[in-house]
């Protein structure tokens, strides 16, 4: 990586440690908006609980909306944290160096947020814990059978495992961090965090080895989860829901929409912080890589679904995808294969890939167009069922809408603490692409 | 790299024996001959049905060899370099595969249902049989054109700049040389031609799932039967990159190139990929399983749970996925050659036994191989490695013209 040559280890310490300073004046200036438009979808959602689901615009036959898309796709923005992290650490890529701690903490806060909308989606959420298998008088047990309970697993068990990822990775950058900062409230802080790291040959063997082993664990986890969240749809027998290709289309779109977000919010990090020699062109071109591979798999899926529903020759399936591209929806079908299938071709061009504008704004195309695709597999699907009597148009809310731009302020808050707060690059294994520094340097961190 | 190691690897090639490629081209002919004799005789199905297996089993192998160069390559896995060639020289099967693909039409009236069947609109229109063979013949002669691009600019990359002579293809191929200047612009050829291949494989080879497996049953569908054929095909072009290259290693003197950081590396990817094939498997089964619709189900419980065909998709599961996943787990396995050859021929007869339980159940109800059938697969096999002696007889074992190939003793490293 011949860009970041010109760094040092003592370097990257301060650096990196500089971006935890004080909070300045354009950080609040984000952050107290955000916090407002959380607010606001709290509002929203406690209006919702008093006033009842009617007017989250659920009208029948349409009773999966907005929530059941944003939960959808915020589980799929969680999806590139391990991919970086742990696939890409296996492949011995390493242009994941630089932005895999952001890619990990966007993870863990993409599925905090993904978790809300199965609970904003209840009828009565107080009863959310209804979910868990546990013994309890009534002698209930959840439904085994159901994906929508396989669901609870596999986003309880990936919110785990990347939490713990997230966590394990940070400890020799938090000992780092513990070192260097003076007050005594911070110090505390980051020697309880640090768990008594010192950084001895024994404690790297063991810790990379234990790293190692979490990235193999990881990996199937990236499958699995979006998996069984395709499932909830592919289980149910309904046109444009029950097909094969679901599983892996739906963790091929994962990861494009999280690379999507991957660079949308390192491409501003990267500008306030000008971390330039961090963050580099080379990164940027392997991510795009990764999308145009993504993108490709996606476009695919949508071409297979489509020619299938013509050849299996069923009136409801190819009825179904025929609406889809023209009926009332059909905007936003245009939206999606133009966000998700044209506008990243660009990407094609080297000269595209190492270009941070038109990668910006490609970035937030494609987060646009995988926030559609969720919405109409889910909702042009239900509104054009098997039977021509119980067809129906669903119009979105202002409360849903209102809950959308929370859940989009939720995510920001927790990242805008997090850059505040944590390392966001990562220390030590920078470090090791580093040339070694000579002996009578100081610093060595 | 340095010449002295590009003409040390160049002169290696003469160690593959003429004796060797004549053996085995008596093996294809005699295969060959028992088909001919069987498909004039009185009861030629068996040998279509055999053919058939054989044709998707080993055009899929050579395509994804190919696929597999071109996918280290643009991922510029320095890992893999020494490996490239091995993978590429399995693509040496496709001019024959172009051939079998004509065969499989002239059998049409056995092996394709549509040939003699008619259905009502709209499969009328896909498997009408003029619109079939356009799709098929023409998309593959068209992956076979960009394929040949890639591997003459990957090979034009290595024989560039030789100082020995060369003749015959090899000749022809670095022909017109004009120096280090030209080994840029080759550079930049393969990573156009690459992604290529790539893409036009998966659209190609999603086809040929659909109308040579899929549509023998033609009111099944699975829209992930395409991908669930050609990463098969990518598994079985992963083993058998595995197999060759240790045979090459021993009898070219490669072990300075070719080490345990290799076989390493490639036995993770073999693993690797034997569980997303499982995981291809079971997106299909879980979704067909759990709807439980009859026009569905049809195809699955012939497979998966009547006899006879249930014991051998257990045996395929065993094969394809169970025995390699697990035993690929300590590292010894992965790089004790004898072991991993072992493994590797495990999984390539389990995805031979697939394309068996794929196909068979749709055309006949019996299992049973007979000596006849044994025969013609052994002539594919045969006709299979003469061509890769062929080739890895003309052109350098090793890329040795690759920007990233480290040279000696592993050194392409990590």
């Amino acid at each position: 990586m011949s860009e970041q040559n010109s760094l040092t280890y003592a370097k990257v310490n301060e650096d990196v440690i500089r971006m935890l300073d004080k909070p300045t004046v354009k950080w609040l200036a984000l952050f107290l908006p955000v916090l407002g438009f959380v607010g606001f979808g709290m509002f929203c959602f406690l209006y919702q609980v008093y006033t009842g689901l009617g007017v989250a615009g659920y009208r029948h036959p349409v009773f999966w909306g907005v929530y059941i898309t944003d939960f959808v796709f915020w589980v799929g923005i969680a999806h590139s944290g391990t991919l970086i992290s742990a696939i890409l650490y296996l492949f011995r890529a390493s242009f994941r160096v630089s932005i895999y701690r952001i890619a990990e903490a966007m993870t863990v806060f993409a599925v905090l947020t993904a978790g809300l909308f199965p609970i904003i989606h209840l009828g009565r959420p107080w009863f959310f814990y209804w979910l868990f298998p546990y013994p309890n008088q009534r002698e209930l047990w959840v439904n085994f059978k159901s994906p929508l309970l396989w669901d609870v697993f596999a986003v309880s068990t990936y919110l785990t495992v990347s939490s713990v990822f997230f966590f394990v990775g940070m400890i020799p950058d938090i000992a780092a961090i513990r070192d260097k900062v003076k007050e005594v409230p911070r110090k505390i802080a980051y020697t309880i965090l640090s768990l008594g790291w010192k950084g001895s040959n024994w404690e790297w063997l063991h810790y990379s080895r234990a790293y190692l082993y979490f990235a193999a664990f990881a990996t199937p986890l990236v499958l699995s989860v979006h998996s069984v969240v395709s499932w909830d749809f592919a289980m149910a027998n309904l046109p444009g829901w029950h097909t094969t290709i679901f599983a892996p289309y739906f963790v091929a779109g994962a990861i494009f929409s999280g690379l999507g977000m991957v660079i949308t919010l390192t491409i501003p990090i990267r500008k306030i912080f000008a971390l330039e020699d961090y963050i580099t062109l080379d990164n940027y071109d392997g991510m795009a890589k990764m999308i145009i591979l993504t993108s490709l798999i996606v476009g695919y899926a949508y071409g297979v679904e489509f020619f299938m529903a013509w050849y299996s020759g069923s009136p409801a399936e190819w009825g179904q995808f025929y609406y889809r591209v023209t009926g009332e929806y059909a905007l936003f079908y245009w939206i999606m294969v133009v966000c998700n299938v044209l506008i990243p071709i660009p990407l094609w061009f080297k000269s595209v890939r190492r270009n941070i504008k038109a990668l910006f704004i490609i970035s937030i195309f494609i987060n646009i167009g995988m926030w559609f695709e969720r919405f109409n597999i889910i909702v042009i699907s239900l509104s054009q069922g098997f039977e021509p009597g119980a067809w129906g148009i669903y119009k979105v809310s202002w409360v849903e809408m209102g809950i959308t731009v929370g859940s989009f302020a939720w995510f920001f808050m927790f990242f805008l603490i997090f850059i505040k707060t944590l390392p966001a690059i990562s220390i030590a294994e920078l470090k090791e692409i580093l040339p070694v520094p000579k002996k009578e340097a100081k610093h060595h961190g | 790299m340095d010449q002295h190691i590009r003409d040390e690897i160049l002169a290696k090639r003469s160690n593959i024996p003429i004796l060797g490629i004549y053996i085995f081209l008596v093996i294809a002919v005699v295969g060959f001959g028992t088909f001919v004799s069987q498909v004039i005789g009185s009861d030629p199905r068996g040998a279509w049905e055999v053919f058939l297996i054989n044709f998707l089993f080993w055009t899929g192998i050579a395509q994804a060899g190919v696929v597999f160069s071109c996918i280290l390559r643009i991922t510029n896995a320095r890992w893999a370099r020494p490996l490239l060639r091995v993978s590429e020289g399995l693509g040496s099967f496709l001019p024959i595969s172009l051939i079998l693909l004509l065969v499989v039409f002239a059998g049409r009236d056995y092996l394709l249902p549509y040939a003699t069947e008619h259905y009502h609109h709209p499969k009328d229109v896909w498997l009408n049989m003029k619109f079939v063979f356009g799709r098929d013949v023409i998309g593959f002669i068209v992956l076979l054109i960009v394929t040949s691009f890639y591997l003459y600019y990957s090979l034009r990359q290595d024989l560039g700049g030789v100082s020995q002579k060369l003749s015959g293809i090899a000749g022809w191929i670095s022909s017109g040389w004009t120096g280090e200047d030209e080994r840029k612009r080759v550079w930049v050829k393969i990573g156009k031609f690459a992604p290529a291949v790539i893409i036009l494989y998966a659209l190609v080879f999603s086809s040929f799932a659909w109308d040579f497996m899929m549509s023998l049953d033609p009111h099944w569908l699975s829209t992930l039967f395409g991908p669930f054929y050609f990463m098969g095909s990518f598994v079985a072009a992963i083993g058998t990159t595995i197999i060759f290259s240790i045979l090459m290693r021993r009898r070219l003197g490669l072990e300075d190139y070719l080490n345990d950081n290799q076989y390493h590396d490639i036995g993770k990817l073999l693993q690797g990929f034997s569980l997303f094939w499982v995981y291809l498997f079971f997106s299909q089964f879980l979704p067909i399983w759990y709807a439980n619709m009859p026009e569905e189900t049809a195809f699955v419980i012939k497979r998966l749970q009547d006899e006879p065909f249930r014991s051998l998709a257990w045996a395929v599961l065993t094969c394809c996925f169970i025995f390699p996943f697990v035993s690929l787990l300590p590292r010894t396995n992965k790089v004790v050659k004898p072991i991993v050859v072992f493994i590797a021929s495990v999984s390539l007869t389990g995805f031979w036994l697939e394309k068996y339980v794929l196909i068979i159940p749709s055309l006949s109800n019996t299992v049973g191989l007979s000596l006849i059938q044994i025969l013609i697969t052994l002539g594919f096999l045969g006709a299979f490695v003469m061509t890769f002696l062929i080739f890895m007889r003309a052109f350098p074992s090793i890329p040795v013209g690759d920007p990233f190939f480290g040279g000696k003793s592993g050194s392409g490293g990590h």
